[in-house]
């Protein structure tokens, strides 16, 4: 009877250790192209190419409007809009990009480029959380988080594992992976955080008036350019509050900004 | 002498005082007969022509109505305005009015044209009848020609069906023409359609200058057979100075004479004949002209997931329309993405052009080199009257892996496949030393991202809040599963013999209290109540073992004692045969078994 309680033992745990994994492993998923979305995609590149670029623009929103934000169609949508002279849009799309494809090379230079062609001189907004945890914005929200599911499974796994069995070797492997589990807890913690309260926006227009009030006869403060990034607190009646780094405030039309976080569908919609 | 040229001239001026004021009473001074008479400007005219009838009232300045004319059925008259005028010769004033047609003929023969009427007065009077003789239009061919005509021509009088043929209409002329218009034949089975706009230009014919009018038609069969065109017909307003001099009062001796004119071409005899069997290919489009296809294909290598475009232009003059659409075989490894077909089509007095332009865009999925089929359409050509295929040339579209990138080797390899590695001293040799910092000489942004696979890296939430719930919290809720459940079972298997002992006496205690007790049932319940209390497996029980097991599982020797007097006096019952007589054994029984209950370990 105690033999064949070891031998069931022996099968729940694997069993268990299955579902653990299974589910987060089929959650997490490897990437698969979406069919419907490829030749859209690649009619867009070719009006790009051949110099239609509002075409091109069409293109591209309509593979967001499917769903499918991904980071480089946004990143063609901002080379679209630079070409077609618009910086502001351009910049606002790159910024989109670099929200979900942080690292990508070609993204960092083109961001670098058409910033370099602002005429406002502002500096970046960045606090004490990003010089902490400097390596969080290096991932997006979606890595970081199933690298963390990735790891919390590994760590209840190993729970689990060492609920039957509690070989020495489990011990080291449970405190370096709970070591993994906190700093992925942790940087997805400031990712959250940091998409969540993301209010950056984008000037549009290539000139606006930022004004001491809600008001077009009120007193103007200064004046922005295309392509500024400015924090928007608040939207009232049309107008927009916005602040700048060295915490200049003031109001513009809500039209002439828009903000780099928008809404989605799918997951997380809470923090998008 | 200067006295009467005065009285001369003064005279003269009254006189033509006197009949400018007292002309409403010029019928009661002047002559009064009146008379009617009939002309024509000639008495032989072709289809073509126009002949110019005159009736005169003379004697009067007025009719009561417009002359009533007999014998125009034949033809077709347009007015040619009504004039007056007033003579004075020798003193003497005559008046007159003239009423002027043209007539243009419709067909050929000898018309009488006339007697004209006219009411005057109330009166009547008649003219004289005048006779006009119609011809055919002569051939135009070689002779000399009027000032005016009208020539019509085809590229060719035999075709082929659907062969487009230019259908060219001349108007020559060395006079002034307004109020142009014409009238193209109307042949069954043959489409005309302009071409442009009409011309005009200075030109010669049998060494005369004209000037030239000229407007061009493609014409398209239906339908093969023989077709007589006829002849096109023109209409307008000739105009022409006139060259004898007047002096007849109020009229404009500046102005010229417009006559109405309509004119007609040649008819034409057209031939078309059905396109031959022999070398048609099965899926000949019906295209007729001549065409030429290019191809290229940019760029030939890319990287997996990027795309190639394969552009196809058709070119050429014909029935532009039966163009056919060129269809891509499927490429194995390769997606294939058409664009619509971009059709460009031109006409002029040569006929109709075109280009027609298609493209693919090719995205290899794998690694390796790929043959891209050849396009090919089949045309007849009409100069060489054959049946012509043509092809597109073959490409060879090379896809290398994402990761990797074409580049230039430092080694090279031989025929027999083996690496040749240059010395080091002649890679090096013949290099600058002096290097140079690298100057920027332009920014700009980089390309766009084109490869397909980028677009595998699936943003933010994906799966969804569910599936990310279940993700994150999975492994925990299987883990609290796997730890409840270990602990529960770890805790029944610590109470199990505690809850057997309670469940043995339980059981004993209900089954003592059964009704219908005997004193063997006792010993079997006592029995039992040993076993589960005890994990025995006793078969039989005796009084001598009840107590010793009572007194080995830590029972005091008293109870032990007990119980053995209890089981030996239920073998006496037994063996005595009253194992009925048990009345109150079950109640001391169960005392019994609490007492021991309690003792036991």
């Amino acid at each position: 009877m105690t033999g064949g309680w070891i031998h069931n033992r022996y099968r729940v745990v694997a069993i268990l250790a299955l579902l653990a994994f299974g589910s987060f492993a089929e959650a997490s998923g490897a990437g698969h192209r979406d069919e419907r979305i490829e030749e859209p995609f690649f009619k867009a590149n070719q009006a790009f190419k051949e110099g239609h670029f509002e075409e091109a623009i069409d293109g591209y929103y309509r593979i967001i409007a499917t769903g499918h934000e991904s980071g480089h169609v946004y990143y063609n949508l901002g080379n679209a809009y630079y070409r077609a002279n618009e910086l502001g849009r351009a910049i606002l799309n790159f910024e989109r990009a670099r929200r979900l494809i942080p690292r990508d090379a070609d993204l960092d230079f083109n961001l670098d480029y058409t910033r370099s062609q602002i005429k406002d001189a502002v500096s970046d907004t960045t606090d004490w959380m990003d010089s902490t945890f400097f390596w969080a914005k290096r991932f997006n929200l979606g890595e970081v988080f199933w690298a963390f599911v990735l790891v919390n499974g590994l760590l209840w796994t190993l729970l689990l594992f060492r609920l039957f069995f509690k070989p020495e070797s489990t011990f080291y492997m449970t405190l370096v992976v709970t070591g993994m589990w906190l700093l992925t807890g942790t940087t997805l913690g400031v990712n959250w955080y940091k998409t969540a309260i993301d209010s950056r926006c984008v000037v549009l227009a290539p000139e606006v008036d930022v004004m001491a009030g809600p008001e077009t006869k009120d007193t103007v403060l200064f004046r922005l350019h295309a392509g500024t990034v400015v924090e928007n607190e608040r939207v009232e009646e049309g107008w927009a509050l916005i602040r700048l780094p060295d915490n200049k405030r003031g109001w513009v039309p809500s039209g002439v900004v828009e903000n780099i976080k928008h809404v989605g569908p799918g997951f997380c919609r809470d923090a998008l | 002498m200067k006295k009467e040229f005065i009285k001369k001239i003064a005279v003269r001026f009254a006189v033509l005082v006197a009949a400018i004021v007292v002309m409403p009473i010029e019928s009661v001074c002047v002559a009064a007969d009146i008379s009617v008479s009939l002309s024509l400007d000639q008495a032989k005219v072709t289809t073509a022509d126009t002949a110019k009838l005159v009736v005169s009232v003379t004697g009067g300045r007025h009719s009561d109505s417009d002359p009533n004319i007999q014998g125009l059925d034949v033809f077709r008259v347009t007015s040619g305005g009504t004039s007056s005028h007033i003579e004075i010769v020798n003193g003497q004033v005559t008046s007159g009015l003239e009423y002027s047609y043209f007539l243009q003929p419709v067909r050929t023969g000898t018309f009488q044209v006339g007697p004209a009427q006219v009411v005057v007065d109330g009166k009547t009077y008649r003219s004289n009848a005048a006779t006009l003789a119609v011809i055919d239009t002569p051939s135009s061919v070689g002779a000399k020609r009027e000032i005016l005509f009208l020539t019509s021509t085809i590229s060719s009088k035999t075709a082929y069906l659907e062969q487009e043929l230019i259908y060219t209409v001349k108007l020559y002329r060395q006079i002034r023409i307004t109020d142009v218009s014409l009238e193209l034949p109307e042949v069954k089975g043959l489409t005309f359609k302009q071409l442009g706009k009409h011309s005009e230009y200075q030109g010669l014919y049998n060494g005369e200058s004209y000037t030239i009018l000229e407007v061009t038609y493609s014409v398209v069969a239906s339908k093969d057979g023989v077709f007589a065109i006829s002849p096109a017909s023109m209409s307008m307003t000739a105009h022409q100075a006139s060259r004898q001099p007047t002096w007849r009062l109020f009229e404009d001796p500046f102005l010229s004479l417009g006559r109405p004119v309509r004119l007609s071409s040649e008819s034409i005899e057209l031939k078309i004949k059905s396109l031959p069997q022999v070398g048609r290919a099965a899926d000949f489009s019906g295209l007729l002209g001549h065409f030429k296809m290019e191809a290229t294909l940019e760029p030939q290598e890319v990287r997996v997931g990027e795309s190639a475009t394969l552009t196809v232009k058709i070119s050429g003059r014909g029935n532009f329309a039966r163009t056919p659409d060129l269809e891509l075989p499927e490429i194995r490894q390769i997606k294939t993405y058409a664009d619509q077909p971009v059709v460009r089509v031109n006409t002029d007095n040569q006929g109709t052009s075109g280009t027609k332009t298609m493209k693919w865009a090719l995205v290899p999925e794998r690694e390796g080199q790929y043959q891209i089929p050849q396009l090919k359409f089949s045309y007849f050509d009409i100069a060489s009257e054959q049946y012509r295929e043509i092809a597109t040339p073959s490409f060879l579209l090379a896809a290398v892996g994402s990761g990797s990138a074409a580049g230039y080797s430092i080694g090279a390899a031989t025929g027999a496949g083996t690496t040749r590695t240059m010395d080091a001293g002649q890679h090096l040799a013949g290099r600058p030393s002096q290097k140079e910092a690298i100057r920027e000489l332009g920014r700009d942004i980089l390309p766009i991202h084109t490869s397909a696979r980028q677009l595998e890296e699936r943003p933010i939430g994906f799966g969804g809040t569910v599936v990310c719930l279940l993700a994150l919290l999975g492994p925990v809720g299987l883990y609290a599963a796997a730890a409840l459940s270990m602990r529960m079972r770890h805790k029944s298997v610590k109470l199990m013999p505690a809850t057997k002992s309670k469940k043995a006496a339980k059981r004993f205690a209900q089954r003592s209290m059964e009704p219908d007790l005997t004193a063997d049932k006792i010993v079997l319940y006592v029995r039992d109540y040993l076993n589960e209390r005890f994990f025995l497996s006793l078969g039989a029980l005796t009084s001598d073992d009840a107590r010793q097991i009572a007194e080995q599982k830590g029972v005091t020797v008293k109870t032990a004692e007990e119980l053995r007097g209890f089981i030996k006096s239920l073998e006496d019952l037994i063996y005595t045969g009253k194992g009925d007589e048990v009345s109150n054994m079950g109640t001391s029984a169960r005392e019994l078994v609490d007492r021991i209950h309690k003792e036991a370990r």
